[in-house]
């Protein structure tokens, strides 16, 4: 089962934010415990958070509720007003557009429907995983771990070591799910798509290169005149950087990133930022399926989302680790996508020819982020401890614990742990 | 270009030769005293300027630094101070800092002995250096007296250290491995990363080959001192060029505490103590034996002579021979602290990120006697030019981490903000050694995070 995005904005009623947000940072305070909403009751959730964007006087007081969710929207609705209804009723009704008191489940799921967005990029750590998948092979590998910790096998024959193992995974009750498609299938598909898009494009461009190439040209030069009027026009002053991101960070290993900014005005940079988002969604469908975004390898999920008439672009991203370690693999291993993205919006470090500059510019990338970053008073992880690569472990052994191994698979498994 | 004589001589000397130290932490109680004071002692601080040759050995050394709360109390105008980075203006006690840190329970800010929000304000710290004991004192009285008369500055801790060997209380060779700086004379040994002068001082191109944001003042600021105009901006003078930041922790350590531990999770089956398997054990938290020898390198028992040899003891890299961490664990300090190619994606690009993330390391051993009792640890300093990327990035993201290199729950047993249920991971075959119940070894007792000015700025300050 595949995962998929759902995100939803509504427009905040102007007297009830200050409601709103009190309401949001109670249920935020108390994630997994708060009545308002059972997450953990949620099966089909893997990802959620709900975002307050309020501080930009030209645009109006706005939620933004993003979902990375199992199976279809449809089933995710039935799931989220079956476990959340309280919870729903009383945010949205503090929501433009909410004509109910109390709005039956049928009324809020029409309500929701109604308000959801396209997602023009969306990326997945670990595609085709659904929640029960990776509980199960969190649980497989503890249960493992918990055995390994308790026995002595230091004198055991390798070649009884997995049997060992998998006699204790039966007595424990617990059946390893095999992944429908496994880690290693998922990285020969991303090289065959890789090569089949090579094939399909090469003779394509070559072909029609009379006519891109000249375009191409007068691109770069128009791109190129643009960015160093960027360059010399004045800065914009600095924004205020929100004090409680700080306290919202580093509680599990796992953290949450909101980044809002303004596209910059004119057709020229919307335009550049449509085409690489295409892009990047295409690869995040078709390449980046291995868990890894341009090379940073500690996203869960991410998403790109245009709104107010394309004139803002929000970005959210679930990763592990710390906010400067984040940042600092963006710009170690993703500049070029990062800066391509950003460099059309505004107050981004300048960057030269889409690519180069911009995020490379350390210090100054890092202090744009945090003007930009907005507190998620709501974020729910299923399972916020794990970080990309303990998943990618853990379904690895939980697919091949059972399998026929040489030594060396063998011995290579052992190590994960 | 390096300007050498503009830059305090700490960050390209550990004073090695000089085996005593002290360091000095004053409150500034007057300011226009304390400038007349500052201009006095400019002309003792200690340069990055090389020795012509056949000059002596000097017998002292004196390095000084500011706090954010120092820069604006010596004087330094509100508007050059706010130029400063978050980290360096909340200072190393702030909440956020500490909660980045670790800093938390007996080794939270509230608790220190200097430093924290508890005990007096410190503006200045001055690292005095000296080749004999008369020489510390003689040096001392020179510079900083609190029977000087009328010097508008007041004590407010004042930590001795005395170097006797190069073993850290542990009893590990201490201060191998340190990046070089591009452009500074002397010898390079192998394995040591040459890196951009950038990465450690204001005012020069970094790792990411761009030029770091620059802390300025005004231009129309009366002085003698002949700051460089900002390029980016002509109303604007780089007050921080050829400065650097100065992180400082008093790191006490508990050596009873560590080798009970050691001996206990070590024990023969008859219950009695086994010394080289307990040595076993803390060179594989360390990532190195107790001379020094890498475990990389020879991961059966320890090589006094590979130990001491610059040419062999840090010519190593993970990748090719040790990438799974069955010599050197994955989760041990030096690899933490330092992972060189060990991590993903590839050999290449770690050990690109891992120099992104380099501090170079000037810390000093400690002791003294409290009730009856052996107090000891480190004075740690360490130098670079972005505190959040370089130093705190280190403790947070590799040393504090749970989750170092795909691991799923251990922290540095060396230098982590452990909790007593830590857990410390053995590679080996057929599957890891796991040790159960890491208590924290190391506490945090006082620091700051300081500036240490390039020498013209020194003088700006104490005329302007
Ligand atoms: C009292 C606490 C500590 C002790 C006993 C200690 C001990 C050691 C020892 C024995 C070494 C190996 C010798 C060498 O390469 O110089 C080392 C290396 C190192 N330590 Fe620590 N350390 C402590 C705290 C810290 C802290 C807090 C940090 C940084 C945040 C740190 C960063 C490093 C680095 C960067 C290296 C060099 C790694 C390499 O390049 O291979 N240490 N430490």
């Amino acid at each position: 089962m595949g995962q998929n995005a759902l995100t939803i904005i509504t427009r905040i009623l102007p007297d009830q934010i200050e409601a709103l947000g009190k309401l949001l940072d109670e249920i935020g305070g108390d994630i997994t415990g708060n009545s308002w909403i059972r997450f953990h009751a949620i099966k089909s959730v893997q990802f959620a958070c709900w975002v307050i964007l309020k501080d930009d006087p030209n645009f109006p007081p706005i939620l933004v509720m993003e979902s990375s969710h199992d199976g279809d929207t449809e089933s995710h609705l039935n799931d989220l007003v079956t476990f959340g209804m309280a919870g729903l009723n009383a945010i949205y009704s503090k929501c433009e557009g909410f004509p109910f008191n109390f709005a039956t489940a049928e009324q809020m799921k029409l309500y929701l429907n109604s308000h959801s967005v396209s997602t023009p990029a969306f990326y997945i750590g670990v595609p085709g995983q659904s929640l029960p998948s990776i509980q199960n092979a969190i649980d497989i590998r503890k249960t493992i771990e918990n055995f390994l910790d308790t026995v002595d096998l230091t004198e055991v024959p390798l070649s009884t070591v997995q049997s060992r193992i998998q006699q204790h995974l039966k007595t424990s009750g617990i059946n390893p799910q095999i992944s429908p498609i496994t880690l290693d299938q998922q990285a020969s598909r991303a090289k065959r798509n890789l090569i089949l898009l090579i094939i399909v494009l090469a003779p394509l461009l070559l072909l029609l290169s009379p006519i891109w190439f000249p375009l191409l040209i007068i691109y770069v030069i128009v791109l190129r005149k643009i960015e160093k009027a960027d360059a010399a026009a004045p800065q914009l002053p600095p924004l205020p950087i929100d004090p409680r991101l700080f306290d919202h960070e580093d509680i599990f290993v796992q953290n949450h990133l909101t980044t809002l900014v303004n596209v910059k005005p004119g057709k020229f940079r919307l335009g550049t930022l449509k085409v690489i988002l295409w892009i990047i969604s295409l690869l995040a469908k078709i390449y980046f399926i291995t868990g890894q975004l341009g090379g940073i390898p500690t996203i869960h999920f991410a998403r790109w989302i245009l709104m107010d008439n394309d004139r803002r672009l929000l970005f959210f991203s679930n990763y592990d680790g710390s906010w400067a370690s984040y940042l600092g693999d963006f710009v170690d291993k993703a500049n070029y996508g990062l800066t391509s993205v950003w460099s059309n919006t505004e107050s981004f470090p300048p960057a030269k020819f889409l690519f180069w500059g911009g995020a490379q510019h350390i210090e100054e990338f890092k202090q744009w982020s945090r003007q930009h970053n907005v507190l998620a008073p709501v974020w729910y992880s299923a399972y916020p401890d794990e970080t990309l690569w303990n998943l990618q472990k853990d379904i690895q052994i939980r697919d091949t614990i059972n399998t026929s191994l040489n030594r060396a698979e063998l011995e290579t498994l052992l190590q994960r742990f | 270009m390096l300007d050498l004589p503009d830059i305090q001589g700490i960050v390209t000397s550990g004073y090695a030769h000089m085996p005593h130290s002290r360091y000095l932490f004053l409150t500034v109680t007057n300011q226009e005293q304390a400038k007349l004071w500052l201009k006095s002692v400019c002309p003792h601080i200690t340069t990055s300027a090389r020795r012509s040759p056949g000059e002596a050995k000097p017998h002292f050394a004196v390095n000084i630094g500011f706090t954010s709360l120092g820069l604006s109390a010596i004087g330094l105008v509100v508007d050059a101070v706010n130029t400063f980075p978050r980290e360096f203006l909340q200072g190393i006690a702030h909440g956020e800092r500490a909660r980045v840190l670790g800093d938390t329970e007996d080794s939270a800010p509230d608790r220190w002995e200097f430093g924290g929000p508890d005990t007096d304000e410190i503006h200045v710290v001055l690292l005095l250096y000296a080749t004999s004991a008369a020489h510390l004192e003689t040096i001392s009285t020179q510079v900083w007296d609190s029977s000087m008369p009328n010097n508008g500055l007041k004590k407010a801790y004042c930590q001795e250290s005395f170097k006797k060997g190069v073993d850290e209380p542990f009893g590990f060779r201490d201060g191998i491995s340190q990046p070089a700086i591009e452009g500074v004379p002397g010898k390079i040994n192998p394995g040591q990363s040459v890196l951009k002068a950038g990465e450690f001082l204001l005012g020069y191109m970094n790792e990411y080959g761009v030029m770091p944001p620059m802390p300025t003042v005004a231009a129309n600021i009366e002085s003698t001192a002949a700051l460089n105009i900002s390029s980016a901006n002509p109303t604007r003078r780089e007050f921080a060029c050829n400065g650097t930041y100065l992180v400082l922790r008093k790191l006490s350590q508990d050596v009873d505490g560590f080798h009970k531990f050691l001996d206990e999770q070590t024990r023969n089956p008859d219950n009695t103590s086994n010394q080289s398997r307990q040595t076993w054990l803390a060179a594989k938290m360390v990532g190195r034996w107790p001379s020094g020898a890498p475990l990389t390198l020879c991961a059966a028992s320890d090589d006094p002579q590979l130990g001491v040899d610059e040419n062999r003891n840090n010519s190593f890299n993970f990748a090719d021979t040790d990438l799974e961490g069955f010599a050197c664990p994955i989760g041990s300090h030096i690899r933490r602290a330092n992972p060189r190619d060990s991590l993903p994606p590839n050999p290449k690009k770690s050990a690109m990120v891992s120099d992104r993330h380099r501090v170079i390391r000037r810390g000093r051993p400690y002791e003294a006697m409290e009730s009856e009792k052996k107090e000891q640890g480190l004075i740690f300093i360490a130098l670079n030019a972005d505190l959040q990327r370089q130093f705190e990035f280190i403790q947070q993201t590799w040393i504090n981490t749970p989750k170092f290199g795909g691991l799923y729950d251990t922290k540095d047993a060396i230098s982590a903000d452990n909790d007593g249920t830590g857990v410390m991971v053995i590679q080996q075959k057929p599957v890891r050694l796991k040790i159960h119940g890491i208590p924290r070894f190391v506490q945090v007792r006082g620091g700051g995070y300081f500036f240490l000015p390039g020498i013209r700025a020194l003088r700006f300050l104490a005329e302007s």
